[in-house]
């Protein structure tokens, strides 16, 4: 029975990263319509750029921001320059540019990193918070707890800022954001590029928790989309209870099941969601673009 | 008369909106029913119900005695219920006459095709592209697609909107041959005068109920229907 | 027939006899391009005549294969095992196309590419299909010789059908479902129906083509079969054909496999690079599909 609630707080840890992966995610897919294919080589783009960092000496947690910045940029250009030409075609084109941009990236990295697993090691890492016979690794309580920071940022970014508020009402209604002068098209930029900034930064943590390839990227984007279908898009906190489920899901059959099925467990929820309640469980909106 | 289509106690409502509150209609043989109501009073709606594209939450349908309440909207078209839609919707890349020949179902013959073109005034124009159409020419198509259906009640929403004088003269009588020739009508409109000497009633949705259900001649001085229109004021009718 | 298609008629009756007169190196290029070719006509069959991106059509590939390599393993003779492939995997697109079919293209694509990534992992942990060692058979003389024959003949069944279907008011009845499935409902199309059918059907072919290619590689595992750089392949050669769906996918196979055939042994490092480069650059020129100059 103890192990029930060590795989818990397992899944509990888990789930803030997992919150902080989809919710770039979700916020492109919200606003733009676009389902990025890519956002996973981004995350693992983000890895590598920490490693990089940390290789160098340097404090990877001072330099996240900068990642993010780094990202918000990309994000900038990858909307304007690519995206925003094929908003008028039907979706499956946007999805195929995505789709070779993730394939772009993956290359990339594999041609300037190799195939061999790199991590990054915190001078903490083998340290445990031991609580009532319970273990908390001290890196995963770490990232839990800057997920939950950035989260909360994000959180009052979005509700209470002009530019936050303006996302959301691109997303809930175009037309009527362009009437209240909002330029979609810029809206767009500014949303891609928090959502491929906060990529970047969740692959810091990535980097962080576990030792990574560039091939990993496919994965991530599923984990990244599983989690929107359950959760819905429109709700941050939605997102949260989502990531749990998931992270729940993973944690329990990775361990009663063994690792090998933890991977079929989540596509099987993810078919299951996808044909029972496509809305998610917390969908303010069911977008029907993209 | 044999009711056509009756409408039983149908409720539909979204998020937190509701549509259509218990809504009553029906629609005789060879009758041709105006629904009217100001915007956003759950017109299209009922439409999209009744040809089945939108399930209703609550309520029944009824379509020549048969219930027809759960069946998918290509069953009921086969049954004999045609469409057409307030921003007419040709197949744009199919040619005009293979926009009428998937319609049918009943006969493989072109001469089917043929004769429905010819009677809406398109058959020249049939090896042009459904999106090469100007809207009066798209009206027209989705009329005679729907004819292709064989069907015993049309559904139109809005078929005279943006048309000249002259087009809505054309639609009109064609409307009345079908009517003759036993074709019932439920039509959703707002160009009024084009109602008169066609419609045999008029029913009136307001914020998803019916506040009228009578004739045409006879709404003007409902006072239910001014209010839901515009308030106190006073409306005539020209012609 | 119209004239392009005698011409091609011509060019596939040339292929048959090729095979006997060069030397093994080519005929293996050339057998890559009908495979690619049976890959690409099968998902397009219900991508390009009702425009749904079976993004995870391979699943029903390896299915077939494994269903034939376990039972040509068995003793069960050839022919009957690469039937047999080809139906199981068409009970299989029975099974969960009721799941499927409701859901929109885009989510229809994703939820198709998570069930052969289901498969993948399935196959590397299940003992009957090798698990992650796989299955390897003993094979006849010629194998080669009549895999490229197998391929061959699947492609000419495929070409038929989608001239066919091009040509046809079962085609026009489809494409009208592709492009506004709401009207083709209300004109009494029985749009789910017609999809439900391209589906099985493509998937019947693709455990065909999977059963084939197990014969000719001699050798069956889980992220050979489950690849989803054959997806990529697919539709990056469907995305190209978007405007010349019965011609293109040959075509494009043919160029891509002798393409990518020299950069490969040339920049073997650079192989999956300049295949996503291409996919970019391709789609934010030719959004609509590369356009046949001759119209």
């Amino acid at each position: 029975m103890e192990i029930v609630f060590q795989l818990l707080l397992d899944a509990l840890l888990l789930s803030g990263f997992y919150t902080v992966l989809s919710v770039g995610f979700s916020l492109m897919w919200g606003v733009t319509g676009i389902i990025n294919l890519a956002y996973g080589s981004f995350i693992i783009l983000g890895a590598y750029l920490s490693y990089m960092i940390y290789m160098a000496g340097f404090d990877v947690l001072l330099f996240l921001p900068l990642i993010f910045i780094l990202g918000f940029l990309l994000g900038l250009f990858f909307q304007a320059l690519f995206v925003n030409r094929l908003m008028g075609y039907e979706p499956f084109t946007i999805l195929v540019l995505t789709f070779g941009f993730d394939v772009v990236i993956t290359n990339l990295l594999n041609l300037i990193f190799k195939a061999d697993i790199r991590s990054i090691s915190l001078p903490f890492e083998n340290f445990s918070l031991f609580i009532a016979d319970l273990i908390l690794p001290l890196n995963r309580l770490l990232v839990f707890f800057f997920s939950l920071i950035s989260l909360f940022a994000l959180y009052t970014f979005l509700r209470y800022s002009w530019t936050g508020r303006a996302i959301r009402a691109v997303s809930l209604d175009p037309v009527g954001a362009q009437l209240c002068g909002i330029k979609p098209k810029r809206v767009f930029m500014i949303s891609t590029g928090i959502a491929i900034g906060l990529a970047l930064f969740s692959g810091g943590f990535y980097a962080m928790l576990q030792g990574f390839t560039p091939f990993e990227s496919g994965w991530l984007t599923i984990r990244a989309f599983l989690i929107c279908v359950i959760a819905g898009l429109g709700s941050v906190s939605g997102l949260a209870f989502g990531s749990f489920i998931l992270s729940l899901f993973e944690v329990f059959s990775g361990f009663y099941l063994g690792e090998d099925w933890k991977d079929v467990v989540s596509l099987m929820l993810l078919i299951a969601f996808l044909t029972i309640r496509p809305r998610g469980l917390f969908g303010i909106r069911y977008h029907e673009k993209g | 008369m044999e009711k056509v289509l009756e409408v039983v106690d149908v409720k539909k409502s979204y998020g937190g909106n509701l549509v259509l509150d218990c809504v009553n209609l029906s629609v005789k043989r060879r009758e041709v029913v105006g629904l009217l109501g100001p915007n956003g009073s759950g017109k299209t709606t009922l439409l999209n119900i009744i040809s089945g594209i939108t399930r209703q939450d609550s309520g029944a349908l009824r379509f020549k005695g048969i219930d027809i309440s759960g069946l998918p909207p290509y069953r009921r078209a086969r049954l004999g219920i045609g469409r057409t839609f307030q921003i007419p919707r040709p197949f744009w890349n199919l040619t005009l006459w293979e926009n009428i020949q998937i319609a049918c179902h009943h006969a493989e013959k072109g001469a089917e095709v043929e004769e429905l073109l010819k009677r809406v005034g398109l058959y020249e124009l049939r090896s042009k592209k459904g999106g090469e159409l100007s809207l009066a020419q798209r009206k027209r198509l989705e009329l005679a697609r729907a004819l292709a259906l064989k069907p015993s009640l049309l559904l139109l929403d809005e078929v005279f909107a943006g048309l000249n004088p002259a087009s809505i003269k054309e639609i009109q009588s064609l409307l009345k041959e079908l009517k003759e020739e036993g074709i019932s009508i439920l039509m959703v409109e707002h160009v009024l005068k084009a109602l008169f000497g066609l419609v045999d009633r008029v029913v009136v949705l307001h914020g998803g109920r019916i506040v009228y259900d009578g004739s045409l001649e006879g709404m003007a001085q409902d006072q239910e229907v001014r209010r839901a229109y515009l308030g106190e004021r006073h409306i005539t009718f020209e012609g | 027939m119209r004239k392009a298609d005698l011409i091609l008629l011509f060019l596939i009756l040339l292929l048959f006899v090729l095979p006997l007169q060069i030397n093994p190196y080519w005929l293996r290029l050339l057998t890559a391009f009908i495979f690619l070719s049976c890959l690409s006509y099968s998902h397009n069959l219900l991508f390009h005549f009702l425009g749904y991106p079976a993004f995870g059509g391979v699943a029903f590939f390896g299915f077939g294969a494994y269903t034939f390599s376990i039972l040509y393993n068995h003793s069960t003779p050839l022919l009957l095992s690469l039937l047999l492939g080809g139906v199981s995997s068409l009970i299989l697109s029975l099974l969960i196309s009721p799941i499927l079919m409701r859901l929109k293209s885009h989510y229809f694509a994703i939820a198709t590419l998570a069930f052969q990534l289901c498969l993948m992992e399935l196959a590397q942990n299940l003992e009957i299909t090798g698990g992650t060692k796989g299955i390897a058979f003993n094979l006849p003389e010629y194998s080669n010789l009549i895999a490229f024959y197998s391929f061959l003949t699947l492609l000419l069944t495929l070409l038929m059908l989608t001239l066919f279907l091009d040509r046809s008011r079962l085609g026009l009845t489809m494409k009208a479902i592709r492009e506004d499935e709401t009207t083709a409902l209300s004109v009494g199309i029985n749009a789910v129906l017609y999809r439900s059918i391209a589906f099985m059907v493509m998937a019947f072919f693709l455990g065909l083509t999977g059963g084939v290619f197990s014969f000719w590689n001699a050798y069956v595992d889980a992220s050979t079969l489950f690849n989803p750089m054959l997806s990529v392949k697919t539709f990056f050669i469907l995305t190209l054909s978007l405007s010349l769906p019965t011609y293109g996918p040959l075509l494009w196979s043919f160029f891509f496999e002798m393409l990518f055939e020299l950069l490969w042994s040339k920049f073997l490092m650079l192989h999956g690079l300049l295949l996503g480069i291409a996919i970019v650059l391709l789609i934010l020129f030719f959004p609509r599909g590369v356009v046949w100059k001759r119209s």
